[in-house]
């Protein structure tokens, strides 16, 4: 089990993170919030890239930071962006990520075959990395990830640069990947999280703002989202989160507290929360 | 039966438990050193090099264009020590550079970080088998030269320069890394080829070269040796050294 405790994260003067407390059993957990939030600070905290500033990360009660090599044996991390030597291939490159992770060769080519197999790269094994595509390499990514079977598997934005079938593909990759180890996976996109995230943790104004389930959290704003004509004027309180198509033409998604003159009440999807949470500004309803 | 379990500790704790123990109560028991070698007798030459095989490459053909103009000043006896003060650290100057920079480049060190074997390691198997190649260089190019020079200098004098150059340029450089991170990096071989170029460049810096004795020469030597191989075990053992370079 991971836990964070008030652990804060200062870059020079600039404080990223503050006083962050969560606690991290097996499951999915999406890191939900938008660019600059500080997900990226966080995970690398929790793979040892960095250090907090204040406050301590502890798995099964040892402070990670005194871990070393223990602790790395168990963490598969894939960092946002991550670099890869063009001219090899991903067989190649998960061989040497192997021999990094202290496996032997017969244990690797075994798990190396089976991982690409999952990831759906079994034709590709032996294509130069530099002729694959974004997602292809996100997958290899993911594989690379999985080599030493982490129960802790960090990966930041893995859907970034995804086409919407390679998200589809991924969201069942994730849940196949889910069972018996810690998955946490952070992203700007709530898609991409609310059908496979157990939990879903929001960050806003350096703090945590939530950690819970995506029903609990669109439950808190039940009765306070409406759908409502294009044309329908707002008043003030009344913010607009998205716009769709209904059947008259233009229809507006709005947070409201008090039910608009013309429109209906709809049930909040997490998308409604997340966009009241952070263009609306509306926090007190989540804390 | 069950709670019995539950209070219990399983293996693994107990094991986790004893191993905490030990390690409270004899830090530092094993030794960075023999840890290294493992590492290189499991991972293998040609994993520690893994993707940067390129860089050795570019050194050497670099070091080849550069020393046909080194060896024509070398000829001339006064040229000798700073040359060799140039020359000697030249392949691990470049080695050493071109592989940082790769990595740096190819963003793979993040990664890499949080692999078993971390990348600190690899680092410093790295240093020290370029130190090594660049020990049996020197040793060679002292050879090439003293014959060259019809054996007009002592040879031990001549080693003792490359040597000194070399061991100085190894362990400052890695200091200097693990204080400034990449822009040091950067910046130590470019100091190095400003400050050898004086003497070279300088006649009277030259003749003033040649006069210090082997033993003040030996003592450089040993002074960088003991920052190179200090540093190298740093590398190993702080965790807060990849920081500055990520
Ligand atoms: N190395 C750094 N030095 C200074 N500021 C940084 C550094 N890394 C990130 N930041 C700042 O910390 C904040 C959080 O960044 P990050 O964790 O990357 O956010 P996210 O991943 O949610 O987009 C941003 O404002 C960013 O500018
Ligand atoms: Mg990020």
């Amino acid at each position: 089990m991971l836990s964070v405790e008030q652990v804060t994260k200062c870059y020079g003067d600039f404080t990223a993170l503050e006083d962050i407390s969560l606690e991290f059993t097996q499951g999915v957990y999406g890191l939900l919030a938008p660019n600059g939030a500080g997900k990226s600070t966080l995970m690398k905290m929790l793979a040892t890239l960095l250090f907090p500033t204040k406050g301590r990360i502890l798995w099964d009660g040892e402070d990670i930071a005194f871990m070393g090599e223990t602790y790395r044996g168990i963490l598969g991390y894939l960092p946002q962006d991550f670099g890869y030597y063009p001219n090899y291939t991903p067989r190649q490159f998960m061989r040497y990520a192997a021999a990094l992770q202290k496996l032997t060769r017969a244990v690797a080519d075994q798990r190396i075959d089976r991982l690409l197999e999952l990831v759906g790269l079994s034709d590709a094994a032996d294509k130069k990395l530099k002729k694959l595509s974004g997602g292809m390499l996100q997958r290899v990514g993911i594989a690379v990830a999985m080599l030493n079977e982490p129960k802790l598997l960090i990966l930041d934005e893995p859907t970034a640069g995804l086409d919407p079938g390679e998200r589809v593909r991924f969201r069942n990759l994730i849940h196949a990947l889910a069972n018996e180890r810690i998955v946490i996976l952070s992203t700007h996109i709530v898609s991409d999280i609310e059908t496979i995230a157990g939990q879903i943790i929001m960050l806003r104004d350096r703090r945590l703002l939530c950690c819970d389930t995506p029903s609990q959290i669109c439950s808190r704003f039940r009765g306070k989202i409406f759908q409502v004509p294009a044309d329908v004027p707002l008043r003030p309180h009344q913010h607009v989160l998205s716009e769709g198509q209904g059947e008259n033409g233009t229809v507006l998604r709005i947070l409201s507290d008090m039910p608009p003159s013309a429109g209906v009440a709809v049930a909040p999807t997490l998308e409604d929360a997340f966009l009241a949470i952070y263009t609306a500004g509306e926090s007190e309803h989540i804390r | 039966m069950n709670d019995r379990e539950g209070i219990l500790p399983s293996e693994e704790e107990k094991n986790r438990a004893v191993m905490r123990i030990l390690d409270t109560a004899m830090p530092q028991k094993k030794s960075i050193w023999r840890e290294l070698y493992r590492t290189v007798n499991a991972v293998g030459l040609r994993m520690l090099f893994f993707g940067v095989g390129d860089c050795f490459f570019l050194a050497v053909l670099v070091l080849c264009v550069c020393l046909i103009p080194a060896a024509a000043v070398m000829v001339r006896t006064i040229y000798l020590a700073s040359c060799l003060f140039m020359v000697s650290p030249a392949f691990y100057a470049l080695a050493h550079f071109l592989t940082m920079w790769k990595e740096y480049q190819t963003r793979t060190l993040e990664w890499k970080q949080t692999w078993r074997i971390s990348f600190q390691t690899i680092m410093a198997l790295r240093m020290l088998v370029l130190g090594a190649v660049s020990v049996v260089g020197s040793i060679l190019l002292c050879t090439v030269l003293w014959s060259l020079s019809g054996q007009a200098v002592s040879f031990v004098w001549m080693l003792s320069v490359a040597f000194s150059a070399l061991f100085l340029y190894g362990g400052g450089s890695l200091l200097c890394q693990r204080l400034w991170g990449m822009r040091a990096v950067m910046l130590v071989p470019v100091v190095w080829i400003v400050l050898s170029l004086i003497p070279v460049t300088w006649e009277p810096a030259s003749i003033w070269l040649m006069q210090i004795p082997v033993y003040v020469f030996l003592l450089i030597a040993a002074a960088g040796g003991g920052v190179y191989f200090s540093q190298i075990y740093c590398l190993v053992s702080e965790r807060s050294h990849i920081q500055a370079l990520l």
